[in-house]
């Protein structure tokens, strides 16, 4: 089976803290994954370096067993919803159709089969009456919905998605759940963070539980169960917080040693 | 009016233009100061600019201006990069450090030509009668070049400016157009400091671009308006320091944008205050209005005929409402034809019955929530239903006697109408 995320001996730092020790998982195409852990867990920070928004100290983490720049195209990415401003002028159209731009293709018309694409996500996601609404008259959980859509139009093989669940509405969240679910049994791959335990187990059926490490990875009925969760979730005492700030105390730079030893 | 107070305004027109359209960018970003650091970063190129070419040449200082306020810009970038210091903080040690080296070039500059003008106050104070036609000519150039850029450019700008992690995400550089912003920023602000000083330029940059936050538009229209705005208001601004010598340029303009902001702020369509105050005056109006048609059932509780004529003594018997402020919701009433006026006394239409009822259901249905399911003690949950019955639109009241269980009474063991 082919791999959609893999991640080799990663260690990543965060304004000179490190927030992944050693991170090593393989994840196979074709399931709804969560991505588990408490707060400051790394959950973000691993779905950022995977799409190369930020840089890594040691190793690397890889999507669909290929580099980014070829597998762009096949990817779809959402941030958290909080990581934008919605007073910014736009409408709910206007940000769906920014999934369809091209890097390449600057003078790209928007043609009639992307207008389809764009209605069509909008109205699998039930917003198509919003259409022309600016961003910022919307609830938290439409907000949602347009950043899922916008993913939606990119008719991707795998999407990535930040806390997809967090502060929107019952009806949203059973919106957002199908259409994921329905995109995996079309045969692409889901990968979310999350961060509620209690939902976890209707929501995914593989799971990665984290926290700095990857405490463990699996089919959620193997991985599922309170010895895990307990690894995760509660530590008498945190070693590699210890260490992460031990790594921040010195000014040590992760990065530049580990290059030097590679030399 | 002469050609040379025309071609003034046309010059102000097109810097203001220019430095609005490049201000909602920066408003976008989230960094109105970038605008002031820059302005201040103008000073030692212009000097530089003026000692090593020895003579006023418009080119050479503006060039100059471009440079050193270009490599603030970078110098910040780097900091921000390279240090844990904040934004605010790098810009304030910029800007400063920037222009006292311009300072000391500049007083450098004015001892080596003694008696001579040099001219280089100009930039600091500003003086839009001190343009000359060849500023007016690189600002109609850059101010078309910078339309044409928008045009072709204008939904790669929307998404970098909007969201420049998912731009990334996407394989878009979305460091190529912040770029783009950033040397357009420089451009208009080393045009505009000589008319506008270097000390109040960024207020054109920003002034505009703020007060148009203030209107209902989209994404192209601001850019539209903001500039729009700029040029009337930078060559308005002209015109009263040509009118009324001796007033700069700068606080002219300065002045006439407080205008417009002020204005905006209190007028604008999209939280504006007049709007927001309104929209406050008819809540508190809607309020009166409803406690006063609550009397109506109030004093019926035990007829429930809505065709019974009260006083307005029998309305106040309970004393559940002010005198003032039952004659005054009686009024609104009236005109709202939720009650008739006779000689004797107010009579309930249809639909104030309606509404009469539903207000004192909703009342009950959230004394019963809170006692019930928030575990309220029920003489606390009076007061609180008293606000919630003005807010219940019928989707909460739906779903409250849903989960209620659809009661008939009370906590204090009233008919819930």
């Amino acid at each position: 089976m082919k791999t959609a995320i893999e991640a080799h001996n990663l260690t990543v730092s965060y304004s000179g803290k490190p927030v992944l020790w050693n991170v090593d998982f393989h994840i196979p195409e074709g399931k709804l994954v969560g991505i588990l852990g408490p707060n400051g867990s790394g959950k973000t920070t691993l779905l950022k370096c995977a799409m190369q928004l930020l840089k890594v100290d040691g190793g690397f983490v890889q999507l669909l067993n290929d580099d980014l720049k070829n597998t762009r195209d096949k990817i779809a990415y959402v941030p958290q919803r909080q990581s934008v401003d919605w007073d910014f002028p736009a409408s709910v159209e206007e940000v769906v159709e920014m999934g369809l731009y091209k890097p390449k293709s600057i003078f790209q018309r928007i043609g009639k089969s992307e207008k389809e694409r764009v209605e069509n996500a909008l109205k699998q996601l039930k917003i198509e009456a919003l259409a022309n609404r600016q961003i910022g008259e919307l609830s938290g959980g439409q907000q949602q919905r347009v950043f899922i859509a916008r993913a939606m139009v990119r008719n991707a093989d795998l999407y990535i998605l930040d806390e997809p669940f967090v502060g929107i509405d019952a009806q949203t969240e059973a919106i957002i759940l199908q259409l994921l679910k329905q995109k995996v049994a079309e045969g692409k791959t889901v990968i979310c963070v999350h961060h509620d335990l209690k939902t976890a187990k209707d929501y995914f059926d593989w799971i990665l539980l984290m926290n700095k490490h990857v405490v463990a990875n699996g089919p959620i009925s193997e991985v599922y169960n309170d010895e895990n969760l307990d690894a995760t979730y509660n530590k008498p005492y945190d070693i590699l917080a210890a260490m992460s700030d031990r790594v921040a105390q010195e000014s040590f730079s992760i990065k530049s040693y580990k290059s030097k030893r590679n030399q | 009016m002469n050609s040379f107070v025309l071609s003034i305004l046309i010059g102000s027109a097109l810097i203001g233009a220019l430095c609005a359209f490049v201000g909602v960018f920066n408003l976008l970003l989230k960094r109105p100061l970038i605008a002031d650091s820059i302005a201040h970063a103008t000073l030692p190129g212009i000097a530089l600019g003026f000692l090593l070419f020895n003579e006023k040449n418009i080119l050479f200082l503006f060039l100059g201006a471009c440079i050193t306020s270009m490599l603030s810009i970078l110098y910040s970038d780097w900091l921000k990069r390279k240090s844990k210091l904040k934004n605010d903080s790098i810009m304030a040690i910029g800007l400063s450090t920037f222009f006292s080296i311009g300072l000391c070039l500049v007083s450098y500059v004015q001892n080596q030509n003694s008696g001579q003008q040099t001219g280089l106050e100009n930039y600091l104070f500003g003086n839009a009668s001190s343009l000359n036609s060849l500023e007016i000519i690189y600002a109609a150039v850059i101010l078309s070049i910078l339309i044409l850029v928008f045009i072709v450019f204008y939904k790669r700008f929307q998404l970098v400016l909007f969201n420049t992690e998912y731009a990334e995400s996407i394989g878009i550089n979305s460091r190529f157009y912040l770029f783009i912003i950033s040397l357009f920023t420089v451009l208009a602000i080393a045009l505009s400091i000589k008319a506008m000083g270097i000390v109040l330029a960024s207020a054109l940059l920003i002034s505009p671009a703020l007060a148009l936050r203030y209107w209902r538009t989209n994404f192209v229209w601001l850019f539209i308006l903001a500039s729009i705005s700029g040029a009337v208001v930078a060559s308005f601004g002209a015109y009263l320091s040509y009118a009324y010598a001796n007033t700069p340029t700068g606080s002219a303009i300065v002045l006439s944008l407080f205008l417009l902001v002020a204005f905006s702020v209190a007028f604008g369509n999209s939280g504006g205050m007049v709007k927001e105050y309104y929209q406050q005056y008819l809540r508190k109006r809607n309020i009166i209005a409803e406690n006063a048609l609550k009397s109506f059932y109030y004093c019926d509780e035990i007829h429930k005929d809505q065709n019974i004529i009260f006083t307005i003594e029998q309305l106040q018997l309970n004393d559940r409402i002010a005198n003032e402020e039952l004659k005054k919701g009686l009024a609104i009433l009236s005109r709202k034809k939720a009650i008739i006026k006779h000689p004797n006394g107010f009579q309930l239409t249809p639909s104030g019955w309606e509404k009469s009822l539903s207000l004192v259901r909703r009342h009950r249905l959230w004394e019963l929530y809170l006692s019930k399911k928030l575990n309220l003690d029920a003489l606390h949950v009076h007061q609180d239903a008293e606000m919630a019955e003005h807010l219940i639109n019928e989707k909460i009241e739906a779903e409250l006697k849903r989960y209620l269980d659809n009661p008939d009474t009370d906590p204090h063991n009233q008919i819930i109408p």
